[in-house]
């Protein structure tokens, strides 16, 4: 009898708990279903792959147009990375000058989800730009091949996977590692 | 004919007392599990949270209520009963102070964290702190006090990659007491000094960044606070003037670059690696040596000046003058309180074998 009150006791308070749990923070149910495997994770890697081909796409826009913003509202990066790629064909046009970008080829080498809603994707791009005349669109330099890896980091907003930063390095190097921490940070 | 009892759906104090401490346990585990949400930020933080706020509030409640119910009737107690008593009574007290002490937490608890560099000083204040790095209550109050970083000391492992341990020898001045004081801040032990806690967090390595224009003129000479230990860890520098990103490594010596990849022959001393990136497109990936000037498009970078940065931790709460002594009583009355539990029911045992 006593046994049976201690348990009851226990199990009271442990279902109060998971309960508090979910209810007591935004989106502690879906992390919890993400944890327990309970989670569409093969559509997140698909929307994934997606974003990082709409992304490089645009950047090839933006560029060879010479910045005109028409779809920047579908670029799926965030304020600060769009920034900092206007900025670069603003100073380029500053100078009369285009940077022509074109993607050859990518691989996605891994993508690793870190919660319903971060997320790491590394993927190996071969870029080959130009420099051209910013009015006569010219070519004034040699063809500049690029073989990079790419690290994003992703973050799903408003449902849709968004690149809030990316890391450069050349291919063939070791990636330094990245904590859990860090990513869950953004 | 006998009567069976009818059951009561009314829980018994003792029963809600119990399930709000089994409730708030378990709250606090699963909160830790990862289960529910990646990490969580601090116990306090977590206590701080309303759902465990709640289950401490019908704690307290119901150890009020109990308290002042032996109290009352203590001069009705038994002479042989008087040392159960005493210790329920010192039970319901430590829940009590420890409830309190949670809700005291709950409204004066102050955590900031700021970064020095070996040679700054700084007043601590919101502004400097930032508002990512500051967590505080609706009565928190914020340090009155001047720290100057004088020398960091890392304790390093034996294979150089490893930090197990850092001092921060500090200066400490206040607007009550303007002449400094000493102190030797230690990354293991928070160190008491009026009133509040002070304890040092993560170190790294700050650099002195320069940023040239074609025409040789400095656009930009800041310390960057980076993340550039042990040898070979990596971090990023951004200027708002450029669209470019700087990643940086450093290493002690050119001999510690593991496999010497890339490193130039005649490079010897203190290297950093420096790799640049303008957006999508990878335009350096050198070794330079400290004063050395990388070119970057229209621009010229430098580094030298590699100095320790740490992360100083500041912490006050009230709370916890309520809180470690409540949780003593706890472990006294409840130890007490078990034992008295385990000889009754083995008194009663030894009865009821003697009865048959």
């Amino acid at each position: 009898m006593r046994m049976k009150k201690h348990l009851l006791t226990l199990a009271s308070g442990v279902l109060l708990a998971f309960i508090a749990s979910v209810a007591g923070m935004p989106g502690a149910y879906e992390y919890y279903r993400f944890k327990t495997g309970n989670f569409p994770r093969e559509q997140e890697i698909s929307g994934i792959k997606n974003t990082i081909k709409l992304f490089s796409a645009t950047v090839a826009g933006l560029y060879a147009s010479g910045g005109i913003v028409a779809g920047l509202n579908t670029f799926p990066a965030e304020k600060l990375v769009k920034r900092r790629i206007l900025q670069d064909i603003r100073m380029s046009k500053n100078e009369g000058k285009l940077y022509v970008m074109d993607r050859d080829k990518s691989k996605v080498n891994d993508i690793k989800l870190f919660s319903p809603d971060r997320a790491i994707a590394v993927v190996d791009e071969d870029w080959f730009g130009v420099y051209q005349n910013s009015v006569t669109r010219r070519q004034i330099s040699g063809k500049k091949a690029n073989l990079i890896t790419v690290r994003y980091f992703l973050k799903k907003m408003w449902g849709k996977w968004v690149i809030v930063d990316y890391e450069i390095h050349a291919r063939g190097e070791a990636l330094p590692s990245v904590t859990a921490e860090v990513v869950l940070k953004w | 004919m006998v009567k069976t009892p009818k059951m009561s759906w009314i829980p018994s104090l003792s029963a809600v007392s119990a399930v709000s401490a089994c409730y708030i346990t378990a709250y606090l585990l699963m909160q830790y599990s990862g289960l529910f949400r990646p990490s969580p930020s601090g116990l306090f933080r977590v206590l701080h949270q309303w759902p465990a706020l709640s289950g401490v509030g019908v704690l307290f409640v119901v150890s009020l209520y109990v308290l002042i119910k032996i109290l009352v009737k203590s001069d009705k107690i038994k002479a042989a009963e008087k040392g159960l008593s005493i210790s329920n009574a010192l039970l319901h007290m430590s829940i009590l102070g420890l409830s309190a002490g949670i809700f005291l937490s709950a409204l004066t608890r102050f955590e900031g964290t700021i970064t020095l560099t070996e040679g700054q000083e700084s007043w601590v204040s919101k502004e400097v702190i930032g508002p990512d790095a500051i967590y505080s209550r609706l009565f928190s109050g914020m340090p009155d006090g001047k720290l100057d970083i004088q020398q960091v000391d890392p304790v390093v492992s034996s294979d150089g990659r490893n930090l197990k341990r850092i001092f921060a020898l500090t200066k400490f001045s206040s607007q009550s007491q303007p002449v400094g004081r000493q102190f030797r801040l230690d990354s293991r032990f928070p160190k008491y000094i009026d009133g509040w806690f002070y304890q040092v967090g993560e170190s790294g390595g700050s650099v002195l960044f320069r940023l040239l224009g074609e025409s040789g003129n400095i656009l930009d000479e800041a310390y960057a606070v980076l993340k550039i230990f042990p040898s070979g860890a990596e971090d990023a520098i951004r200027v708002m003037q450029i669209p470019h990103t700087i990643y940086l490594r450093y290493y002690h010596e050119a001999s510690a670059v593991p496999d010497k990849n890339g490193v130039p022959s005649d490079k010897k001393g203190p290297l950093f690696k420096v790799r640049v990136a303008r957006n999508l497109d990878l335009l350096v990936n050198t070794f330079v040596s400290p004063d050395e000037f990388v070119q970057i498009d229209g621009f010229l970078i430098s580094f030298r000046d590699i100095r320790n940065w740490v992360d100083i931790r500041i912490v006050r709460d009230p709370g916890i003058y309520l809180i470690v002594p409540a949780l003593l009583g706890l472990i006294v009355s409840g130890g007490f309180l078990a034992f008295a539990d385990r000889r009754k029911y083995v008194n009663e045992k030894r009865h009821s074998i003697n009865d048959a």
